[in-house]
């Protein structure tokens, strides 16, 4: 056993410094494709909770995502906050929100779960666009950068804060699996009758892995509008609200590990795929069927049972 | 201790599925038993608050249940298992018996998110427990398997458990033979005479009447959502209302 | 003029309405929910204007060669993605995105063929303009809702009339029941899945020489095709047909009198509306 523990942390060690050195030694590009990824893992991450830990559908992470964004956006824009208050404001303020559409949405199961939470990210989409006087309507509206002892931060720095944000939000995650309020919502998953006979309180913890949710795509929301410095309802369109679905059923539906994947690979692929040209879509779509064709558990998943079989064959 | 059902009615649209069902549950073992049909699985949904009733009382230990909530009835005591098996199967077998202790839990949310030390005694209490309870029951070498990949009878097996590491004062148990080869069956036998040795109320909807005839000692019969008998398993299967129910006027006994 | 705004909405609804119908099929077969609908119209205007253009088939050759390669294609997609999946026991959500990634492909390879350029496709009957009561009214829009009667009423005969029809009636109504006489589940979702496809491929190139038809026209109409399902409530296929209607004859009115935005923007509003007050859907639902 401690062999194996060597090997492991021989193995973590370089890697964990290579992420640490990245954007020193990497070139621009591939640091920002590197931000770009993790944004892409706080979406998976948080819609996993519903989803794949709760087993409830949430067809409207658009709404939590453009909530967290836009008001961190204003909370800086118009009045005035810096960044590091606006951020901790705009994911309270998104968190809450979430509770509060819960009211009626819990009152909903199943495919009438998945109309409610579409016709939320159907709101949400038209509202952005049309209250100019707000959100910049479909002109979109412009995010102060980021201002530390009066320098304006660049790549580099959201690298580092985006990245240490994440493996925060991958450790709460990994722990709530492990913690009571996680075998409650995983329990809901399986058979929501035992569960209440066992003493879980369903509609308790159905809102609060949406809340959690909206934590953790709110959060999302605010570093991605940061980072960007531009909002515009082209980024929280319907096409955005699927592709979020994607992310975790590419990864692995109730996998921590599988959401960071499948955050990062769904984020990532329009770029690997503009080699292609015309053909991108095409490819796109192949990997998207082929991937869910062979390995319906999700990528991750799927990989990850299987290196564990195969690790069982050769230790025995 | 006990656990009373009043005038327990349920009305279905125009269907009347119970029928001023009255009857207590005390120590020891009791049956609920009738012909398919008869209500015994409405009423045991009832009593356990997870169906509506359309009218009655529900009374444990001197106060009023039936108007709780569905999820606090196991902190009053009252556990149950499934007619079908009701196993959290994509969690493993001890994480199964860890959620029937969830209403135990007193650390909160926050404590366990930032892993602190109650948190972590708590939970490492609980699995101890957990563990013990399935070495009660010889299953602790499946305790990492996932629960869902057992074979039936085990897996009736570890509902059993689940219910008990709540450590109820009163269990209702729905068809737990059922599915179970004759050597399960004993040893689902032996297990239930445990529990009722430490103390436990045991009310038991079953089929199979060997079981039923064996260990207990009440015997409620319903039959067409009315109870029409209450007694000593040897005068039930005695009793000519009872064996017409079952069997039509051909007279015959229940009994071996 | 308002006589046909009118006309062309109904026209236009007639398509979505198609989408819808054909879109509650598929789901009542098989509770999928088909990203792909929209996509099956692009293959049927490409097939069209393949053989239309390049080859210079008469119509009705066309019209068969449509009809038939959609339906493969429908069937390719039950096989290899639906029903491949449904046998490993897949949750319903993963083959939902897993038809996405069919729907992609199909975009993808028109798209790649044709450059995301437009698609020409003729009018069966060329430009001409015919007139009823003195209401100017489009040959093909008058096509289209003929084509449409004519394929509802067949779906309706297939369903009375034949056992394979009766058999899918018998799913939709009650899965579990259907199997145990001997029906299987998995020849049902082929079967909800190639009359679909052909249906809305031959919808395709009815509407192509009237819209704008490229390779990525799908995602809007399935769009407007799930909206359609849900206006006419979920489950009911004659009802998507007539909440497609309405649809069309209010983002064609919203279209003329005030923008394309407005129209768009007002489908989602009808949706929303739906959603809210009635979700059954004007006209109920099975369940």
């Amino acid at each position: 056993m401690q062999k194996i523990r060597l090997i492991k942390l021989a193995f973590v060690l370089p890697v964990a410094f290579l992420f640490l050195s990245f954007p020193l030694w990497a070139g621009q590009y591939p640091v920002h494709l590197a931000i770009w990824a993790s944004l892409g893992c706080f979406l998976a991450l948080g819609t996993n909770i519903t989803f794949g830990y709760c087993g409830q559908i949430n067809f409207g992470v658009i709404f939590m995502y453009a909530l967290g964004a836009y008001s961190s956006a204003i909370l800086q824009l118009r009045l005035g906050i810096h960044f590091f208050l606006a951020l901790p404001l705009a994911c309270l303020l998104t968190t809450v929100a979430t509770a509060i559409v819960c009211i009626p949405l819990l009152r909903l199961r199943g495919h009438n779960l998945a109309l409610g939470t579409f016709s939320l990210a159907l709101v949400t989409y038209t509202v952005i666009g049309m209250w100019r006087n707000v959100t910049g309507g479909s002109d979109g509206m412009f995010v102060p950068a980021t201002v530390i002892f009066q320098h304006e931060m660049g790549d580099t720095f959201y690298y580092y804060f985006i990245l240490s944000l994440l493996v925060l939000a991958f450790i709460g995650c990994e722990r709530l699996v492990s913690s009571s309020a996680g075998r409650a919502m995983m329990a809901i998953r399986e058979d929501e009758v035992a569960a209440v006979a066992f003493g879980i309180n369903v509609t308790r913890y159905r809102r609060l892995a949406f809340m959690l949710n909206g934590l953790l795509v709110g959060l999302g929301g605010v570093l991605f509008g940061q980072w960007n410095e531009f909002l515009a309802p082209s980024y929280f369109d319907l096409w955005m609200n699927i592709l979020i679905v994607v992310m975790i059923v590419f990864g692995g539906l109730g996998s921590n590990r599988g959401s960071i994947v499948g955050g990062a690979t769904i984020m990532l692929l329009p770029e690997a795929l503009a080699v292609f040209e015309v053909w991108h879509v095409l490819v796109y779509g192949a990997i998207l069927l082929l991937t869910l064709g062979f390995m319906p558990k999700g990528l991750y998943v799927t990989l990850a049972s299987l290196t564990r079989r195969l690790r069982g064959d050769i230790l025995h | 201790m006990i656990f009373s059902i009043n005038n327990i009615s349920k009305n279905f649209g125009g269907l009347q599925a119970l029928n001023n069902v009255t009857f207590e549950v005390e120590k020891g073992i009791t049956a609920l038993i009738g012909p398919n049909g008869a209500g015994k699985s409405v009423l045991l949904n009832i009593i356990t608050l997870l169906e509506k009733k359309t009218s009655g009382s529900i009374v444990f230990e001197d106060q009023r249940i039936d108007d709780l909530h569905p999820y606090e009835l196991i902190s009053r005591g009252v556990a149950r298992t499934f007619q079908i098996c009701r196993l959290f199967r994509a969690l493993t077998v001890l994480e199964n018996l860890v959620v029937g202790m969830h209403s135990t839990i007193q650390t909160n949310i926050y404590q366990s998110l930032l892993r602190t030390r109650p948190a972590r005694v708590e939970e490492r209490e609980n699995r101890e427990f957990a563990l013990q309870i399935l070495d009660s029951v010889n299953l602790v070498d499946y305790a990492d398997k996932q629960a869902g990949e057992l074979p039936g009878g085990l897996q009736r097996l570890v509902e059993l458990a689940r219910a008990l590491v709540s450590k109820p004062k009163i269990l209702f148990l729905d068809e737990p033979a059922a599915g179970l080869n004759p050597q399960e069956t004993r040893l689902l036998k032996d297990m239930l005479n445990s529990i009722r040795d430490q103390e436990v109320a045991i009310l038991l909807v079953e089929h199979d009447m060997q079981l039923v005839m064996g260990i207990a000692e009440k015997v409620i019969v319903l039959n067409y959502g009315v109870k029409i008998a209450e007694g000593s398993p040897d005068a039930i299967g005695a009793d000519p209302v009872v064996i017409e129910a079952y069997l039509g006027r051909r007279y015959a006994h229940a009994t071996s | 003029m308002l006589a046909q705004v009118l006309f062309n909405g109904i026209s236009i609804g007639c398509i979505f309405g198609i989408v819808g119908f054909t879109f509650t099929v598929i789901y009542n077969a098989s509770r999928v929910i088909n990203f792909a609908q929209g996509d099956f119209l692009l293959v049927g205007v490409w097939v069209a204007s393949t053989f239309l253009v390049s080859v210079r088939a008469p119509t009705f050759i066309t019209i068969c060669l449509v009809v038939v390669i959609s339906g493969l294609v429908g069937l390719a997609m039950s096989r290899f993605v639906v029903g491949h999946l449904f046998q490993r026991e897949t949750p319903v959500l993963t083959i939902i995105i897993a038809t996405m990634g069919a729907a992609m492909m199909m975009t993808g390879t028109v798209g790649g063929v044709t450059k995301y350029d437009w698609i020409p496709v003729p009018a069966v009957f060329g430009q001409k303009t015919w007139h009823l009561f003195n209401i100017p009214i489009g040959s093909q829009e008058t096509l289209i809702i003929v084509i449409t009667a004519i394929l509802v009423s067949g779906y309706h005969l297939i369903l009375t009339k034949t056992t394979i029809g009766r058999a899918l009636r018998a799913t939709a109504y009650n899965k579990d029941m259907a199997t145990l006489v001997g029906i299987q589940p998995l020849r049902m979702v082929d079967f909800a899945f190639v009359l679909s496809a052909a249906m809305a491929g031959l919808a395709g190139y009815m509407v192509g020489p009237i819209s704008a038809p490229y390779a990525l026209m799908g995602f809007p109409y399935a769009i407007k095709g799930f909206i359609a399902a849900v206006l006419g409530g979920l489950g009911n296929p004659y009802g998507a047909l007539i909440g497609g209607i309405f649809l069309g004859i209010v983002t064609t009115f919203a279209t003329g009198y005030i923008s394309s935005a407005a129209a768009e923007i007002l489908s989602f509003v009808l949706l929303l509306a739906v959603l809210i007050v009635r979700p059954r859907g004007l006209l109920g639902e099975r369940e």
